[in-house]
Protein backbone atom coordinates (compact mmCIF):
# COMPACT_ATOMS: atom_id res chain seq x y z
CA UNK A 1 0.00 0.00 0.00
CA UNK A 2 1.23 3.77 -1.11
CA UNK A 3 0.73 6.27 1.32
CA UNK A 4 1.93 9.63 -0.59
CA UNK A 5 5.45 10.95 0.43
CA UNK A 6 5.90 9.12 3.18
CA UNK A 7 4.64 5.33 4.26
CA UNK A 8 4.65 2.16 2.78
CA UNK A 9 3.13 -1.25 3.96
CA UNK A 10 4.80 -4.14 3.17
CA UNK A 11 3.92 -7.41 3.05
CA UNK A 12 5.75 -10.82 3.22
CA UNK A 13 5.14 -14.40 3.80
CA UNK A 14 6.62 -15.11 6.95
CA UNK A 15 4.24 -15.51 10.08
CA UNK A 16 4.54 -12.13 11.45
CA UNK A 17 4.49 -10.94 7.40
CA UNK A 18 3.99 -6.78 7.88
CA UNK A 19 6.46 -4.06 7.97
CA UNK A 20 5.45 -0.31 7.74
CA UNK A 21 6.91 2.36 6.61
CA UNK A 22 7.65 5.20 7.73
CA UNK A 23 4.59 7.25 8.78
CA UNK A 24 2.46 10.21 9.53
CA UNK A 25 -1.08 10.19 10.02
CA UNK A 26 -1.76 13.58 11.30
CA UNK A 27 -3.51 16.44 8.89
CA UNK A 28 -1.04 19.11 8.98
CA UNK A 29 1.86 18.27 6.87
CA UNK A 30 4.59 19.67 9.54
CA UNK A 31 4.91 19.81 13.47
CA UNK A 32 2.39 22.20 14.70
CA UNK A 33 -2.12 22.01 14.26
CA UNK A 34 -1.61 24.69 12.21
CA UNK A 35 -0.77 25.48 8.57
CA UNK A 36 -0.44 23.40 5.43
CA UNK A 37 -2.27 20.64 5.26
CA UNK A 38 -1.84 17.48 3.60
CA UNK A 39 -3.86 17.07 0.32
CA UNK A 40 -6.13 13.92 1.27
CA UNK A 41 -6.16 12.20 4.50
CA UNK A 42 -4.04 9.51 5.15
CA UNK A 43 -5.49 6.21 3.74
CA UNK A 44 -6.00 4.02 6.81
CA UNK A 45 -5.89 5.29 10.39
CA UNK A 46 -3.29 4.33 12.76
CA UNK A 47 -5.82 1.91 14.65
CA UNK A 48 -7.16 0.10 11.11
CA UNK A 49 -3.45 -1.06 10.43
CA UNK A 50 -2.97 -4.76 9.87
CA UNK A 51 -0.48 -6.30 12.69
CA UNK A 52 2.96 -4.56 12.87
CA UNK A 53 6.47 -6.11 13.57
CA UNK A 54 8.57 -3.36 12.87
CA UNK A 55 8.34 0.56 12.39
CA UNK A 56 11.06 1.86 9.86
CA UNK A 57 11.44 5.80 10.37
CA UNK A 58 14.49 6.85 7.66
CA UNK A 59 14.91 10.48 8.77
CA UNK A 60 14.08 13.39 11.12
CA UNK A 61 12.29 15.30 8.89
CA UNK A 62 8.86 16.55 9.88
CA UNK A 63 6.95 15.40 7.37
CA UNK A 64 8.54 11.75 8.18
CA UNK A 65 9.00 11.41 11.47
CA UNK A 66 5.78 12.70 13.23
CA UNK A 67 5.85 11.94 16.87
CA UNK A 68 1.87 11.70 17.47
CA UNK A 69 2.20 8.96 14.62
CA UNK A 70 4.93 7.55 16.64
CA UNK A 71 3.21 7.49 19.96
CA UNK A 72 0.11 6.01 18.69
CA UNK A 73 2.38 3.27 16.72
CA UNK A 74 4.60 2.38 19.88
CA UNK A 75 1.25 1.41 21.52
CA UNK A 76 0.47 -0.95 18.58
CA UNK A 77 4.12 -2.79 20.25
CA UNK A 78 6.31 -2.72 17.49
CA UNK A 79 9.82 -2.63 17.37
CA UNK A 80 11.10 0.80 16.17
CA UNK A 81 14.33 0.97 13.82
CA UNK A 82 15.59 4.86 13.32
CA UNK A 83 18.41 5.80 11.83
CA UNK A 84 21.44 7.96 13.11
CA UNK A 85 20.24 11.30 14.59
CA UNK A 86 17.25 10.40 16.18
CA UNK A 87 18.71 7.81 18.63
CA UNK A 88 20.55 11.08 19.81
CA UNK A 89 17.14 12.85 20.27
CA UNK A 90 15.54 10.49 22.51
CA UNK A 91 18.64 9.83 25.29
CA UNK A 92 19.00 6.18 23.56
CA UNK A 93 20.41 3.99 26.20
CA UNK A 94 17.61 6.07 28.90
CA UNK A 95 14.22 5.70 26.75
CA UNK A 96 15.21 2.25 25.38
CA UNK A 97 15.64 1.14 28.75
CA UNK A 98 12.36 2.59 29.96
CA UNK A 99 10.74 0.88 26.84
CA UNK A 100 12.17 -2.28 27.26
CA UNK A 101 11.36 -2.88 31.11
CA UNK A 102 7.60 -1.18 30.00
CA UNK A 103 7.57 -4.45 28.00
CA UNK A 104 8.58 -3.05 24.30
CA UNK A 105 11.44 -4.04 22.07
CA UNK A 106 14.01 -0.99 21.70
CA UNK A 107 16.67 -0.91 19.21
CA UNK A 108 19.31 1.46 19.40
CA UNK A 109 20.45 3.13 15.94
CA UNK A 110 23.78 5.53 17.06
CA UNK A 111 27.13 6.26 15.68
CA UNK A 112 30.71 5.60 17.36
CA UNK A 113 30.42 9.23 18.44
CA UNK A 114 26.75 8.69 19.90
CA UNK A 115 28.53 5.75 21.84
CA UNK A 116 30.93 8.18 23.58
CA UNK A 117 28.53 9.91 25.16
CA UNK A 118 26.37 7.24 26.44
CA UNK A 119 29.16 6.17 28.89
CA UNK A 120 27.05 5.83 32.46
CA UNK A 121 23.56 5.33 30.69
CA UNK A 122 25.24 2.56 29.11
CA UNK A 123 26.78 0.96 32.22
CA UNK A 124 23.98 1.58 34.21
CA UNK A 125 21.15 0.05 31.40
CA UNK A 126 23.45 -3.03 30.52
CA UNK A 127 25.53 -3.90 33.85
CA UNK A 128 22.96 -2.69 36.55
CA UNK A 129 19.72 -3.40 35.29
CA UNK A 130 20.85 -5.90 33.31
CA UNK A 131 18.46 -5.25 30.28
CA UNK A 132 19.13 -7.19 27.24
CA UNK A 133 19.21 -3.57 24.87
CA UNK A 134 20.48 -4.25 21.33
CA UNK A 135 22.28 -0.84 19.25
CA UNK A 136 23.44 -0.96 15.85
CA UNK A 137 26.45 1.42 15.56
CA UNK A 138 27.66 3.18 12.61
CA UNK A 139 31.73 3.17 12.72
CA UNK A 140 32.64 6.59 11.48
CA UNK A 141 35.48 6.91 8.48
CA UNK A 142 36.07 3.17 8.99
CA UNK A 143 36.02 2.86 4.98
CA UNK A 144 36.81 6.29 3.88
CA UNK A 145 38.70 9.22 5.72
CA UNK A 146 38.38 11.14 2.90
CA UNK A 147 36.56 14.16 5.16
CA UNK A 148 38.04 13.31 8.40
CA UNK A 149 41.99 11.96 7.49
CA UNK A 150 42.97 10.68 11.23
CA UNK A 151 39.65 10.27 12.48
CA UNK A 152 39.95 9.18 16.32
CA UNK A 153 36.59 7.44 16.12
CA UNK A 154 39.02 4.62 14.46
CA UNK A 155 41.35 4.64 17.77
CA UNK A 156 38.81 4.62 20.49
CA UNK A 157 35.23 2.75 19.17
CA UNK A 158 36.29 -0.82 19.57
CA UNK A 159 38.05 -0.46 22.89
CA UNK A 160 35.27 1.51 23.87
CA UNK A 161 32.87 -1.50 22.81
CA UNK A 162 35.34 -3.83 24.68
CA UNK A 163 35.53 -1.74 28.05
CA UNK A 164 31.66 -2.36 28.49
CA UNK A 165 32.32 -5.94 27.92
CA UNK A 166 29.19 -5.46 24.97
CA UNK A 167 29.74 -8.52 22.51
CA UNK A 168 29.54 -7.25 19.30
CA UNK A 169 30.02 -7.97 15.18
CA UNK A 170 31.02 -5.79 12.97
CA UNK A 171 30.01 -5.78 9.66
CA UNK A 172 32.14 -3.96 6.63
CA UNK A 173 29.61 -5.05 3.85
CA UNK A 174 25.97 -5.76 2.60
CA UNK A 175 27.46 -8.89 2.18
CA UNK A 176 27.63 -9.88 5.72
CA UNK A 177 24.35 -8.96 7.07
CA UNK A 178 23.02 -12.40 7.19
CA UNK A 179 25.46 -11.68 10.63
CA UNK A 180 23.78 -8.61 12.03
CA UNK A 181 20.52 -10.82 11.62
CA UNK A 182 22.63 -13.68 13.50
CA UNK A 183 23.86 -11.63 16.65
CA UNK A 184 20.36 -9.70 16.42
CA UNK A 185 18.74 -13.22 16.93
CA UNK A 186 21.54 -14.81 19.25
CA UNK A 187 21.43 -11.43 21.77
CA UNK A 188 17.40 -11.56 21.38
CA UNK A 189 17.41 -15.67 22.25
CA UNK A 190 19.92 -15.78 25.08
CA UNK A 191 18.71 -12.14 26.12
CA UNK A 192 21.64 -10.27 26.52
CA UNK A 193 22.83 -7.29 24.92
CA UNK A 194 24.93 -6.98 22.24
CA UNK A 195 25.87 -4.57 19.77
CA UNK A 196 26.58 -4.42 15.71
CA UNK A 197 28.90 -2.07 14.36
CA UNK A 198 28.64 -1.00 11.07
CA UNK A 199 31.46 0.46 8.85
CA UNK A 200 30.48 3.91 7.47
CA UNK A 201 31.83 5.37 4.79
CA UNK A 202 32.38 9.54 4.30
CA UNK A 203 31.88 11.70 7.22
CA UNK B 1 9.51 29.49 51.88
CA UNK B 2 10.61 25.48 50.98
CA UNK B 3 9.27 22.56 52.06
CA UNK B 4 10.57 19.22 53.63
CA UNK B 5 10.98 16.73 51.00
CA UNK B 6 9.29 13.86 53.60
CA UNK B 7 6.56 15.84 53.32
CA UNK B 8 6.35 16.82 49.26
CA UNK B 9 6.67 12.41 49.24
CA UNK B 10 4.47 11.82 51.26
CA UNK B 11 1.43 14.12 49.82
CA UNK B 12 2.45 11.84 46.50
CA UNK B 13 2.26 9.03 48.49
CA UNK B 14 -0.94 9.71 49.40
CA UNK B 15 -2.44 10.98 46.20
CA UNK B 16 -0.91 8.43 43.82
CA UNK B 17 -2.98 5.60 42.24
CA UNK B 18 -2.70 2.20 42.98
CA UNK B 19 -1.44 1.07 39.40
CA UNK B 20 0.83 4.70 38.61
CA UNK B 21 4.37 3.82 37.96
CA UNK B 22 6.35 5.85 40.55
CA UNK B 23 10.04 6.44 39.39
CA UNK B 24 12.44 8.03 42.45
CA UNK B 25 15.75 8.71 42.20
CA UNK B 26 18.36 10.13 44.84
CA UNK B 27 16.96 11.95 47.89
CA UNK B 28 12.90 11.26 46.76
CA UNK B 29 14.16 7.15 46.59
CA UNK B 30 15.40 7.28 50.18
CA UNK B 31 12.45 8.67 51.07
CA UNK B 32 9.88 6.61 49.20
CA UNK B 33 11.71 3.43 50.29
CA UNK B 34 10.57 4.74 54.15
CA UNK B 35 6.75 5.09 52.81
CA UNK B 36 6.64 1.87 51.52
CA UNK B 37 7.17 1.39 47.19
CA UNK B 38 4.71 -0.30 45.27
CA UNK B 39 5.74 -3.23 43.24
CA UNK B 40 5.21 -0.91 40.26
CA UNK B 41 7.20 1.60 41.32
CA UNK B 42 10.90 2.08 40.22
CA UNK B 43 13.54 2.76 42.69
CA UNK B 44 16.20 4.16 40.46
CA UNK B 45 19.10 3.09 42.41
CA UNK B 46 21.66 3.22 41.06
CA UNK B 47 21.28 5.93 39.31
CA UNK B 48 22.92 7.13 35.85
CA UNK B 49 23.42 10.38 35.74
CA UNK B 50 20.60 11.89 35.10
CA UNK B 51 18.81 9.01 33.19
CA UNK B 52 15.38 9.04 35.54
CA UNK B 53 13.52 11.09 33.41
CA UNK B 54 14.39 9.28 30.16
CA UNK B 55 13.74 5.95 31.60
CA UNK B 56 10.06 7.82 32.52
CA UNK B 57 9.84 8.90 29.33
CA UNK B 58 10.67 5.43 28.18
CA UNK B 59 7.97 4.08 30.35
CA UNK B 60 5.47 6.49 29.55
CA UNK B 61 5.55 5.70 25.68
CA UNK B 62 5.15 1.89 26.16
CA UNK B 63 2.68 2.03 29.24
CA UNK B 64 0.15 4.58 27.47
CA UNK B 65 -2.63 3.26 30.09
CA UNK B 66 -0.24 3.90 32.88
CA UNK B 67 0.31 6.98 34.56
CA UNK B 68 4.04 7.54 34.94
CA UNK B 69 5.39 10.28 37.61
CA UNK B 70 9.49 10.27 38.02
CA UNK B 71 10.63 12.57 40.70
CA UNK B 72 13.75 13.73 39.93
CA UNK B 73 16.53 16.30 41.55
CA UNK B 74 17.79 19.11 40.30
CA UNK B 75 21.18 18.15 39.89
CA UNK B 76 19.88 15.42 38.51
CA UNK B 77 18.02 16.93 35.97
CA UNK B 78 20.72 19.56 35.58
CA UNK B 79 22.52 16.11 33.91
CA UNK B 80 20.18 15.47 31.49
CA UNK B 81 18.03 18.90 30.45
CA UNK B 82 17.79 17.79 26.68
CA UNK B 83 15.17 15.19 28.13
CA UNK B 84 12.54 17.66 29.13
CA UNK B 85 13.02 18.44 25.47
CA UNK B 86 12.43 14.90 24.34
CA UNK B 87 9.74 14.15 26.67
CA UNK B 88 7.44 17.53 24.95
CA UNK B 89 8.32 16.73 21.68
CA UNK B 90 6.99 12.64 22.30
CA UNK B 91 4.04 14.59 24.57
CA UNK B 92 2.69 11.46 26.77
CA UNK B 93 -0.07 12.84 27.92
CA UNK B 94 0.75 10.23 31.12
CA UNK B 95 3.91 11.50 32.13
CA UNK B 96 4.49 13.90 35.41
CA UNK B 97 8.33 14.64 36.19
CA UNK B 98 8.29 16.22 39.54
CA UNK B 99 11.34 18.36 40.01
CA UNK B 100 12.39 18.41 43.63
CA UNK B 101 14.67 21.25 43.84
CA UNK B 102 16.54 21.89 47.07
CA UNK B 103 19.72 23.68 45.44
CA UNK B 104 22.34 21.25 46.27
CA UNK B 105 23.90 18.11 45.33
CA UNK B 106 22.32 16.70 48.69
CA UNK B 107 24.31 13.39 48.32
CA UNK B 108 27.73 14.19 47.97
CA UNK B 109 27.86 16.81 50.80
CA UNK B 110 25.26 19.40 49.67
CA UNK B 111 27.63 21.17 47.12
CA UNK B 112 25.24 23.87 45.55
CA UNK B 113 24.58 23.32 41.41
CA UNK B 114 25.17 25.44 39.17
CA UNK B 115 21.39 26.22 38.57
CA UNK B 116 20.90 27.31 42.26
CA UNK B 117 22.09 31.18 43.30
CA UNK B 118 24.03 30.32 45.41
CA UNK B 119 26.29 28.43 42.77
CA UNK B 120 25.93 31.31 40.24
CA UNK B 121 28.54 34.05 39.68
CA UNK B 122 25.60 35.99 39.46
CA UNK B 123 21.66 36.30 39.15
CA UNK B 124 19.04 34.46 40.54
CA UNK B 125 18.23 30.91 40.51
CA UNK B 126 17.46 28.64 36.80
CA UNK B 127 13.90 28.93 36.77
CA UNK B 128 13.09 25.36 35.91
CA UNK B 129 9.40 26.14 35.87
CA UNK B 130 9.77 28.60 32.68
CA UNK B 131 12.16 26.00 31.20
CA UNK B 132 9.63 23.40 31.35
CA UNK B 133 7.23 25.81 29.89
CA UNK B 134 9.39 26.67 27.30
CA UNK B 135 10.57 23.79 26.32
CA UNK B 136 6.78 22.71 25.46
CA UNK B 137 5.22 20.97 28.38
CA UNK B 138 1.61 21.26 28.60
CA UNK B 139 1.05 21.43 32.59
CA UNK B 140 3.57 23.00 34.59
CA UNK B 141 3.29 24.17 38.02
CA UNK B 142 5.45 25.36 41.20
CA UNK B 143 5.09 25.08 44.95
CA UNK B 144 6.75 26.61 47.47
CA UNK B 145 5.11 24.85 50.57
CA UNK B 146 3.75 21.78 51.38
CA UNK B 147 -0.08 22.82 52.12
CA UNK B 148 0.21 24.34 48.88
CA UNK B 149 1.38 21.30 46.96
CA UNK B 150 -1.09 18.86 49.17
CA UNK B 151 -3.74 20.94 48.28
CA UNK B 152 -3.27 21.07 44.46
CA UNK B 153 -1.84 17.86 43.95
CA UNK B 154 -4.91 15.56 42.95
CA UNK B 155 -5.60 18.12 40.57
CA UNK B 156 -2.38 18.34 39.30
CA UNK B 157 -1.36 14.64 39.19
CA UNK B 158 -4.62 14.06 37.04
CA UNK B 159 -4.06 17.12 34.35
CA UNK B 160 -3.72 15.74 30.91
CA UNK B 161 0.35 15.94 30.65
CA UNK B 162 3.11 16.11 30.09
CA UNK B 163 2.91 17.90 33.64
CA UNK B 164 6.09 19.20 35.12
CA UNK B 165 6.38 20.21 39.13
CA UNK B 166 8.82 22.02 40.90
CA UNK B 167 8.38 21.75 44.37
CA UNK B 168 10.99 24.26 46.43
CA UNK B 169 12.78 21.60 49.18
CA UNK B 170 14.78 22.47 51.89
CA UNK B 171 18.13 21.39 51.79
CA UNK B 172 19.39 19.17 54.30
CA UNK B 173 23.20 18.45 54.82
CA UNK B 174 24.46 15.88 55.81
CA UNK B 175 21.67 13.52 55.20
CA UNK B 176 22.57 10.20 53.75
CA UNK B 177 22.29 9.26 50.43
CA UNK B 178 19.79 6.23 49.45
CA UNK B 179 20.96 2.54 50.27
CA UNK B 180 20.15 0.60 47.03
CA UNK B 181 17.08 -1.73 48.24
CA UNK B 182 18.65 -4.69 46.57
CA UNK B 183 20.35 -6.18 43.43
CA UNK B 184 19.03 -3.74 40.04
CA UNK B 185 18.61 -6.54 38.12
CA UNK B 186 16.39 -8.74 40.40
CA UNK B 187 14.37 -5.98 40.68
CA UNK B 188 14.26 -4.98 37.03
CA UNK B 189 12.60 -8.29 36.57
CA UNK B 190 10.23 -7.88 39.27
CA UNK B 191 9.17 -4.52 38.50
CA UNK B 192 8.25 -6.09 34.55
CA UNK B 193 6.54 -8.93 35.75
CA UNK B 194 4.65 -6.57 38.36
CA UNK B 195 3.46 -4.45 35.79
CA UNK B 196 2.85 -7.06 33.13
CA UNK B 197 0.03 -8.59 35.98
CA UNK B 198 -1.84 -5.84 36.59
Amino acid sequence: MWSPSCCQNVRTSGAHGSVRGNGKFRMYAWPFDVGPKRLHPAPIAIEALPPIDAVLITHDHYDHLDMRSVQRLAQRGAAFYVPLGIGAHLQAWGVAAGLYLGGATPLVLIQCTGLFESGDALRNALHDWKLPLFAIIGYRSYLNQETLPGDTCLVFTEPILDAWRVGYRFITAPSQLDEMRAHLTKCRTAGEPGVVLIAEGKA
Amino acid sequence: MSMQLRSAMRALHSARHDDDIVITTMGAAREWMILGPRDTDLVFVPSSMGQATSVALGLALAQPQRRVIVVNGDGSMLMNLGSLVSITAAAPANLVVILADNGVYEVTGSQATPGAAAGRAGGAAVDFAAMARACGFQSVHQFATSAEWTRAIKGVLSAAGPTFVALDVVSVPGTPGPRSPGPAAARAKAFMAAISEQ
